[in-house]
Order: C-alpha cells, then structure tokens, then sequence
C-alpha cells in the first residue's frame, strides 16, 4: 500500500492559532550596595540552582605591546586567592559541583541553592583577594603560548585576526593582536597592577537569577563585597576615526585548504540602543540575521555553496561593526564574494517587500517573545536599562517598535549601515584561489598573525 | 524536602498506528516544545550507504505535500517559533519551539513531515552540495575535526558505529531517488517514533490534537533493519599515527565500554568525570596544572545505544612528546587502580552529577530529548526521572573496578594525532 491515505482537508493548510497571551515579564529588583555595587536580581524557583554575573564597567583598555595582558589578568583570577592555593581553590569549587568562570570584565558563578552561600565566597574571593601567583602565570602564559601556536592551523583565528587589524583603527584595543611577541612581554606585575587600579564596586554590577531571594543576596553580599573600597577609575577615550579606504583585500594561505574562508566587515559608528536599533537590526535580518535570510537562502538553499551564512551589526560603546564570514568550497570563493556585494547593494536600492519585512517582524518578535521566559535575560535587561539609562517600559515596548518599523526605514538603514564602498575583503585559503580575488580590489597578502607579508 | 527535584512529571500512551506519545505539562511559560525522535540513525545504514540518516534530516526540511518547497522555515519562523534537528549514530531528532498558542501548527508541520515529505531530485540536488560543505567545514578543514570519525573506523570492524554519521559523500552522490524514498517509507513510519509536547499544555486538548494530526497516519510496512551489538571485544591494543593540519600534538585513547545507561555505563561515566570534569580532575590537575604538558584535556563517553567507547584525548604543547603525554594519561589510570577513590571524590562526583543533571532540566527541549532518548533507547521513559537513583548506586569500589575492567591497554584504540610537519621530519 502506498503511504497516501485521505484527502483529509485540514491538513491542506496551516491551522489557525489560538489566542496568543500575554508575554509573561518576571519583575527585577534593584539594591545598591554602600560601596556603589548594584546588585540585579530575577527570582526563579523552578529549579534549586543559582547564577550570577560580575560585570566590571570600566571601558575599554589598550594593552599595547603587552596584547593579552587583560586576558591573562582575568584568567589569574581563578589561579589562587589570599585564602586558598588554586588547587584548594579548584577542589572546593568542584565539590560543590559549582562552577566558575572569570574574565578581565568580572565573571560568572552557579552552583545548587544549597552550596550557593559557599561557591559565591570563592567567586567574592577571586575578584577581591586574587593572589596572582608567579607560577600559575607562568602555567597560563605557557598555556596561552601554546594556544597561539595552535591558531596557525585555525582558519577562524587568523580571520579573527586579521579583521581586527584590517577593520579597526591603529592603536585602538580592538585593532591589538595577541602575538607571541606580546605575550612574552607580560609580567604578573602587570597583571596584578592592571585589574586592581581598574576595578571599583561603584562602576560594577552583580546581576543574579535563580532560586534566591533578595533578603538573602543581601546578607550574601553584605558579607561578602562590603569590603571593596571604591576608586576612582579613569575611562580613556579612543579614536573614532575609522579606516574608509575603499575596498581592500587580505589573504591568508592555508596550504592545502579544502574550503575558502571568507570575512567581509568594517567598523562602523553604532551605539547601544540608539535611535535606528530596533530598524537595523530588522535590516540585518533581513541580510544574514536569520535561517530564511538573504544570504543563506541564496548561498546555502539555491546555490549549495555552503552549510550556513549569518551576518553581524554590532552595536558599541566605542566602536560598532559589520562582519559576515562564511566558508565555500574554493572554486566559488570568488563568486561568493560576488553575491555577497549583490544582496548587500539590493538591500540599500531596491525595496523590501512588505511580505518579507512582516515575516522578518515576525522572527525578531518570535526570539523576543522566546527569550523572555529566560529570567537571565530579564535580568540583562535589567542591566541594560540602568547602564544606559532606557526608559522602565523600554523592554516592555520592543515589539510595538519593531511593529513600526517600515519599508522605508529598512532601505535607510541599508544606505547607512551596508557599506559596500569601504569595505575588507578577507580570505584564507588555498593558493589557487587567490587570482579570482584581484577582481575585487588589490590584493595584500598576510601571515596568520595579520602582518603584511612582503 | 520530600520531592524529589529531579524528578519531573509526564504522561504517555500509544496511538493505534504505534506512534508513542509522551506529554510533560509545565505552564510555568507560556511556550512548548514539539519534537520527534525517529528511531534511525547511521547504524541503521547499509555500509555501501552511509551518511543516509543525516542527509535525510536535512531532506525534511525541503517540504511537503501541503508545504511547499523551502516553506517549512517560513511557517516557523513567521509563528515566532525556532527549529532545528540533528542525529547521531542512534537517533534523529527533529524539534521546533513555539509560543504556545501554536501548538496546532507545530503538530501541522511535524504530522506533513511523517506523512508524505517530499522527497525529490530538486531536494536532494541542493542537500547534496550543503552537505559536502557541512562535512568540510566540520570535519576536513577543522583542526582535529576528524578524531572521532578516525578512532571509531578502528575501533569498530563489524558494527556499524565505524562509519561516520556524515557517512561517504560518495554514497551519497550514488543514491538514486528511489534508494531515498525507500529510506523513508521504511523508517519514517509511526511505529519508529517517539513524539514528545513539553510546556504550556492544556492535557486534553493536546491529545485531541494529537490524534487528529497523527491518528490516521498509516503504519509502515516494510521491515526495520535493527543492526545486532556484534562487535567482538578487542583482543589487543590497537595502534596507529594519523597526521593533520595542526600545531600541537595530541594523544587519543578511545576504551571500549557498556552501552549508554546499561550496566557498568554509570560507573564509567563517574570514572570519566573523575578524570577530567572540573579543574581539580585527576588529568587536569596533573597534565595541565602540575606536569605543565598539556593544553586541554577530556574524557567522555559517548552515549550510544549498543556498546560503546569513552574517547580520552589529552593536547600537548607544541614540542611535547607524545610518549610522556601518553605515560601521564596511563599513570593517573593506574593511581586510581592502585589507589581507589577518597570519600571526597566520590562525594565530589554525586555533586556534580547532580547539578549537570539539574541543568539539563533548564530548558523544556533538554527534558523533551531526555524523556524521548530513554523511550527510545529502552522503551523505558521512567529512567529519566531514576538517573540520579543510578549514579547513587554506584559505589566508590565500583569506579575502581571499571577502570580495571574498561581502562586497560587491551581494550582501546590509541592514536597519536600529529602536526604534518613531523612527517616531512620524519621522511627527511
């Protein structure tokens, strides 16, 4: 028997839903510490765990000849602390079955509600007392050396590097590469000195979501961050200039690479939360925001290029940024590249058609309305509107503004935010690919590390 | 407290055409999962056809009788769900999320997808050249990227697992549209699957529309190909040198071990945590922190439904020699033979088992695919909520035993995973 059965005439279309309900926004609380911590907080008692986030806002640093240094700071955090040697430090955390991450910008702690209280005095001890042992740098140096070594062979490392140099002006933090050369030049003095002049409780946040209340975080505070005296931090102010020299292409050889990868970006002025948010962050879905997007429907559906193409608006305090990356068998690398610039200028000429900006509207506002029900999301926007001083409804209005946005908007923000004009073409690959490339502009060529070969 | 928070609550039955359902109920948001376990996976493949069950996932995304060609996203998409599938040796797994006044459309689309998916030339044209670039950048042009596929191929002479679930690209170059639609009508029938709604549910309706949806659909007819376990034990240590594009050495011991969930799995699961979860882990403490001469280490088990292996890997510095990588990785097993457990460890072990396991309860798709792999692997949905009760029963003298039993030279495949450059050293 053939598997037909039924001309049942239900299945001929997609049902109606039901009655959509309302969003549902857990409430965020706020308390601030007498030191100036602001501590966030999203009660969750679902399930008998606990999260919290440190985040240390103080702008951004350079590291200058000493590239990785803030890297390596954050990391010794979690290398030994006045109380406890980092293999105490360690045992502890994994008997609770916690875990702990630091970074140069704070870090995250989670553990069950019953080992809570315990692992949040060890996260309290690596950001207040950190003991910046001399040998546990020298392990972590050691270990970062070695992960440079392996990146030569990382094609997504040396695009990584080699966008920054290309797409971020001189001497700004996001244009400094981690070399080996600068690594060496990092003493623990450094590192000890840099994160202590650098961190104040006033500029800080401790954001908390789970199954703890705020009569408890209190108390857990209290106890535990009381004792940060706050300093004054100077935050440095970095060029804006960006790089707008046309279009330029970098290429990196991968000897015997079976798939070329392709980095387009530029750097670009555009704030957190400004006024065009909401309309280029449709304009970018529409690109390569989404699995139905531009970009990957022709790339990955109708031509088979390749498994997946996205693209990126990154919204900055100091310096935004347009990046897409995708990896192509190496006979279409060039056409690739083509295709790209296609749907890029289409976006800023042509119109969109209402259809496909209702069903864009339609995923933005679907993610929005999923990523609610996470109560660390609540707490983030919590976050949010205090750092950037949002209005108390701003997250609450995200999907009446998204509604408004129009045909018109999305071809404004298309003219204003795709610059195909000024843009880095990067690719690492085989060799052979490498004369299709002159077509787009001159050709530099690179080594792993972003330096001019030549 | 006298619930145990590990243990969640659901409910489940079979339709008259074998489908099971499992339903969890959990109105805490206003959001659902729907998804579908077919019981397929590589091992269900012919060995001339391999990398069938994953092509086939991304074949039914392609459409339906009433889904037109490259609408199953847009539907989603535009009823603000997300969806995605993968598989595995095993199992395919297919889910969206919705807000859950959507439930009717995600059955919709899940109900065209078992029915009648289109299976044509255009499709499987178009999936043909994605999935040979999936294959190269997951796995040809990625550092490492062959280790699992290189150790299972020598692990495995006779079962199915030694081929990789992306299988040849070749087989799929040769497949006809006819092999294609036989794959299908044999194992993406009712009686193969295990259909799981989590989240904001009303019982009764759900049910209601799950028959509607998926009462009617007919039962396969043609034979399911279960491959038997018939891989014979290793009768000694295997080992080889495989060269890549990459900078630093790496040593991959992959142990032969009980199949996922079954007998000894949960005492070999502890003993692999105890190895290398955490940094206070034996292999993390003394490669990476104490010794200096590894960057990163692991040790997992794989979660296979016939037996299975543990791969252990440990990556070196870039002059570490892959000898003293090796002794080290070997000398911490031995401790453990010569030593057993400390009652820390073991308690150590029961924590962080705990909290993993709580938080794979975090999101209601990590309980959907918890309660359909059991179902699927055991017909037994119940073990999810016992997984705690199997980890407490393991004694510390159970951990040691299994390292003696599984963790020994006899038993595994070891691979040195070298830069390219030491074999042009090596020619020279």
């Amino acid at each position: 028997m053939k598997r037909t059965i039924t001309d049942e005439e239900f299945r001929k279309k997609q049902p109606d839903p039901q009655i959509a309900g309302p969003i549902n926004f857990r409430p965020d609380q706020f308390f601030q510490l007498d030191n100036g911590l602001k501590i966030i907080l999203v009660e969750n008692h679902k399930l008998p765990r606990v999260n919290v986030q440190l985040y240390i806002d103080r702008g951004v640093f350079a590291d200058g000849d000493k590239a990785g240094l803030q890297e390596l700071a954050g990391q010794l955090l979690s290398c030994g602390t006045v109380r406890d040697s980092k293999y105490e430090w360690d045992r502890k955390i994994d008997y609770y079955g916690g875990s702990i991450h630091t970074t140069s910008i704070g870090g995250t702690a989670s553990s069950l509600t019953r080992y809570f209280k315990q692992v949040f005095q060890l996260f309290a001890d690596a950001i207040l007392t950190p003991a910046f042992p001399l040998e546990e740098f020298n392990n972590l140096k050691r270990q970062l050396l070695s992960n440079l070594a392996a990146q030569k062979s990382e094609p997504e490392s040396i695009l990584g590097n080699l966008i920054k140099r290309r797409i971020y002006p001189g001497r700004h933090p996001y244009s400094e590469v981690i070399t080996e050369k600068t690594v060496r030049n990092i003493t623990v003095d450094d590192c000890r000195e840099w994160f202590l002049t650098n961190s104040s409780p006033d500029n800080s946040y401790l954001i908390f979501e789970g199954d703890i209340t705020m009569e408890d975080i209190k108390i857990l505070v209290g106890d535990n961050f009381s004792s940060w005296i706050p300093r004054s931090v100077t935050t440095l102010e970095w060029p804006e200039d960006m790089k707008r020299n046309g279009v330029n292409v970098s290429f990196v050889e991968r000897p015997g690479a079976v798939q070329s990868l392709i980095g387009i970006g530029y750097s670009i002025n555009y704030l957190p939360y400004n006024a065009d948010t909401d309309a280029a962050n449709l304009m970018n879905s529409v690109l390569g925001g989404y699995f139905s997007s531009r970009l990957n429907l022709n790339l990955r559906e109708n031509k088979g290029y390749t498994y997946g193409i996205y693209s990126r608006l990154t919204n900055d305090e100091s310096i935004g940024s347009f990046t897409t990356s995708v990896s192509v068998r190496n006979d279409v690398t060039a056409d690739t590249i083509l295709e790209i610039v296609k749907e890029m200028n289409t976006l800023r000429d042509v119109d969109i058609s209402v259809e496909e900006l209702q069903q864009v509207k339609n995923v933005i506002s679907g993610n929005f309305s999923r990523s609610v029900e996470n109560p660390m999301i609540i707490a983030k926007f919590a976050f949010a509107r205090h750092k950037f001083n949002l209005p108390e409804d701003y997250f609450k209005n995200q999907l009446i503004r998204i509604n408004k946005v129009s045909v018109d908007d999305i071809r404004l923000m298309a003219q204003k935010y795709l610059l195909t004009d000024n843009m880095h073409i990067a690719v690492i690959g085989s060799r052979e690919v490498l004369n299709s490339l002159t077509a787009f502009g001159q050709v530099t060529e690179f080594d792993f590390e972003g330096n001019p070969i030549g | 407290m006298s619930k145990n928070h590990l243990s969640i609550d659901f409910e489940e039955y079979d339709l008259d055409n074998g489908l099971h359902v499992i339903l969890h109920k959990d109105n805490t948001s206003p959001l659902v999962s729907i998804s579908v376990m077919y019981h397929v996976g590589s091992k269900n493949e012919s060995p001339d056809r391999t990398g069938f069950a994953h092509f086939f996932e991304h074949l039914l995304f392609e459409g339906s009788e009433n889904i037109a060609r490259g609408q199953f996203f847009n539907i989603v998409q535009n009823a603000g769900g997300t969806l995605n599938a993968n598989t595995s040796y095993d199992r395919t797994f297919y889910y969206e999320v919705f807000p859950s006044h959507q439930l009717e459309t995600g059955l919709w689309l899940e109900s065209e997808r078992m029915l009648h998916a289109t299976v044509d030339e255009t499709g499987i044209e178009t999936q043909r050249s994605v999935v040979k670039e999936e294959r190269r950048q997951r796995y040809d042009n990625r550092p490492y990227g062959r280790i699992v596929e290189e150790s299972m191929q020598r692990a495995y002479t006779v079962h199915p697992y030694r081929w990789p679930v992306i299988g040849s690209m070749d087989h799929i170059d040769a497949a006809s549209e006819e092999d294609y639609r036989n794959f299908y009508a044999r194992y993406y029938v009712p009686q193969n699957a295990a259909l799981c709604i989590a989240g904001d549910i009303d019982t009764d309706n759900a049910k209601g529309l799950i028959l509607k949806y998926f009462g009617t659909i007919p039962k396969g007819e043609l034979p399911i190909n279960r491959p038997e376990p018939n891989e014979p034990p290793m009768a000694h240590e295997l080992r080889d040198i495989v060269y890549d594009n990459i900078q630093l050495p790496a040593v991959i011991h992959l142990y032969h071990i009980p199949a996922f969930a079954k007998g000894d799995y949960f005492a070999v699961k502890l003993l692999s945590d105890l190895l290398s979860t955490g940094q206070s882990s034996r292999l993390n403490k003394v490669l990476v922190d104490e010794k200096r001469i590894a960057v990163q280490v692991g040790s997992f088990p794989l979660e296979l439904e016939h037996p299975g292996v543990v791969l252990q890997f440990a990556i070196g510095n870039p002059d570490t020699d892959p000898e003293v990588l090796e002794s080290a990785m070997d000398e911490e097993i031995d401790l453990i033979l010569k030593e057993g457990l400390t009652d820390e460890d073991f308690e150590k072990l029961i924590n962080q088992t705990e909290t993993k396991l709580v938080n794979e309860q975090s999101t209601l798709l990590s309980i959907a695919e918890g309660l359909s792999t059991y179902y699927t692997y055991f017909g037994d949905t119940s073990m999810f909520n016992k997984q705690m009760d199997f980890y407490r029963s393991v004694k510390k003298e159970d951990i040691r035993q299994a390292a003696l039993k599984y963790f020994n030279k006899d038993n595994r495949v070891a691979l040195f995973w070298l830069p390219e450059a030491h074999k042009i050293e090596k020619v020279e």
